[in-house]
């Protein structure tokens, strides 16, 4: 199913003005702080919170056109949800939990439980269907609500940090599962997404919300090439400047001056990707434009490198490998010179 | 220490009728056709009242429970006033509307033949008007205790208000739902000063138990004994069997 909403709508605090497309067959992951109406979204497009203006189509048939116009209930759209926290009714059990969206759409009790029986097998549940929802750890409790959402056959598929119950060993598992379940489905596909791991895992794009507002959709490496906030360039670890530039002349808010790769007038959104910056305990010779000593805040292990935090008036993180960090002697701390090619600057407008 | 006097409290009243029990007399005052009379109607009125608590109750508890508007509050005190007032009182007042020169009753009379007052009819809805205010808040905080989010996952899955409203909510506030039907059946069978000033006392129509103890008071004291003792065994013998059910101890 495809999905055209271009909305605007309150809830609480929060004015969520959207525009958005989901292709048939896609997935598309919700990144965005807290509070950046991620939820709220999915909540349209479900049908449990109504537009205030504009439209939301599904396979071009209106669903909400704003208060005077069209608006299907949710259980008349086949769209499953797989809330935040499982939601699973209590006094069901799991069997009868999965089979819940069958006998509400008419579906004869004992076919329900049948196809229900079905999907416990497809997910590795075979054994839980007799067990109550309490019995189930959070992991398990969010299998089979996806099982539940799913055996209704929607044509979109919705989920709500569908990872976030799940405790930290179990999420590895727990991702594999939806990664698969989710390549399996036919249907469109919008989750929301802890982190970049996860939404990189699941979807083929990224959608980053802000306070209300989308403020870049792409892939990973179309978010990564021009982030087009802090934020953005955070969640892919870039390292990410406010500034003005004039010229080739970048400055930054605290007045430190960088010299960038192209040219540009105004107020832009500078980024380095952590690899470009290198370290020397000498002051380096040569060509790059860069060049400036600053003290080591911290250094953490990441994947196949190290994160090196570094202090001063430009703070900046760099990414050595193992090898570099025994040659300068990083672990004691103190000052390092790092120097960053001035063509390694991403440099674009705000 | 108080505790052991709150229990005391309530065991020595028990103790003191058990002792007065005529037992000797008993089988005879219980086998009595004005006690059965009693006995049988005070069941059925109090049945029948908590019956049309759960009719007339659940949907006004559902409007209830779905919003906070000034309304609601109004309407929420109107229903609260049974609670507070005496019995009597609310006796009267029935008496007042539904009675000959009632507001409505004249009119019930006239038009459709119907006489409430001084019937079993009457009976049933002086108790109901009593008893139904405690099943109504009693569920009315259950369904305020409920998290509609579970409502919007079995409409995404496809469910309408109703079957929704059938098959999630009332099954998860059950307990608020048996809670508040044992009160308001409690209160249902114990009701004696609205009934008696609105459906009056006459044997086998509206003389229900607790009427029937109070006349036997003034003529024969130990009939009256012999009375209380039937309805304490009766709801004793209730509470016991649905102790499990209604009260799960965890």
């Amino acid at each position: 199913m495809s999905v055209d909403a271009n909305f605007t709508t309150n809830r609480g605090t929060l004015h969520l003005d959207v525009a958005l497309q989901v292709q048939n067959g896609e997935t598309l992951a919700l990144l965005g702080p807290n509070g950046a109406g991620k939820s709220t979204l999915l909540r349209v497009l479900a049908g449990l919170h109504e537009i205030e203006t504009g439209h939301v189509r599904l396979d071009e048939e209106p669903v909400d056109a704003g208060p005077n116009g069209v608006f299907v209930p949710p259980e008349e759209r086949g769209v499953g949800v797989v809330f935040q926290e499982h939601l699973l009714f209590p006094h069901l059990r799991v069997l009868d939990n999965i089979a819940f969206g069958l006998t509400s759409r008419g579906v004869k009790k004992k076919l329900a439980r049948t196809v229900a029986q079905t999907w416990l097998e497809r997910l590795g549940m075979i054994k839980y269907g007799n067990a109550t929802p309490t019995e189930l750890s959070g992991g398990q409790a969010q299998r089979i609500a996806l099982a539940r959402a799913l055996a209704t056959t929607p044509k979109l598929l919705l989920l709500d940090e569908p990872l976030a119950a799940a405790d930290a060993s179990a999420r590895v598992e727990l991702r594999r599962t939806l990664r698969s379940q989710i390549q399996a489905f036919q249907g469109s596909c919008v989750l929301v997404a802890h982190d970049i791991g996860d939404a990189l895992a699941l979807a083929d794009r990224i959608a980053v919300l802000e306070e209300g507002r989308i403020v870049q959709v792409g892939t990973m490496d179309q978010l990564g090439n021009k982030p087009a906030s802090r934020y953005v360039a955070d969640l892919i670890g870039l390292n990410c400047f406010r500034g003005t530039c004039s010229g080739n002349v970048l400055t930054v808010k605290n007045g430190k001056t960088v010299i960038v790769g192209t040219k540009h007038d105004g107020e832009v959104i500078a980024t380095v990707h952590p690899r470009a910056v290198a370290l020397f305990r000498e002051r380096p010779a040569g060509s790059p434009r860069n060049v400036f000593r600053a003290p080591i805040l911290s250094t953490e292990r990441a994947l196949g490198c190290i994160r090196v935090q570094l202090g001063g008036d430009l703070p900046i993180i760099a990414e050595v490998t193992e090898s570099a960090v025994k040659d300068l002697d990083l672990d004691g701390r103190g000052e390092v010179w790092a120097a960053i090619k001035a063509t390694e600057f991403r440099v674009a407008p705000t | 220490m108080p505790a052991v006097f709150a229990a005391i409290l309530f065991l020595l009243p028990l103790i003191g009728l058990l002792a007065a029990t005529p037992w000797t007399d008993l089988a005879t005052l219980i086998t009595d056709r004005a006690t059965l009379d009693a006995l049988l109607l005070s069941l059925e009125c109090s049945l029948a009242a908590a019956c049309l608590c759960v009719v007339l109750g659940l949907p006004l508890a559902t409007w209830l429970a779905h919003g906070n508007d000034s309304l609601r509050s109004w309407v929420r005190v109107l229903i609260t006033l049974p609670m507070v007032l005496p019995p009597i009182v609310g006796g009267l007042a029935l008496l007042l509307a539904f009675g000959k020169n009632g507001v409505i009753g004249g009119s019930l009379d006239r038009w459709f033949g119907i006489v409430v007052p001084f019937t079993w009819a009457g009976v049933v809805l002086a108790t109901t008007y009593v008893a139904m205010p405690f099943f109504v808040l009693t569920v009315e905080g259950g369904l305020r205790a409920f998290d509609p989010r579970y409502s919007e996952a079995a409409a995404t899955l496809g469910a309408n208000p109703w079957r929704s409203f059938r098959s999630i909510t009332l099954p998860m506030i059950a307990p608020s739902l048996r809670a508040g039907l044992l009160v308001a059946w409690a209160r249902a069978l114990g009701e004696f000063g609205a009934t008696i000033t609105f459906a009056g006392s006459f044997q086998g129509r509206t003389r229900t138990m607790p009427l029937a103890i109070h006349h036997a008071l003034e003529s024969q004291p130990a009939a009256a004994i012999a009375l209380s003792l039937i309805l304490l065994v009766v709801s004793a013998v209730v509470l016991f069997l649905l102790r499990r059910q209604w009260f799960p101890i965890r």
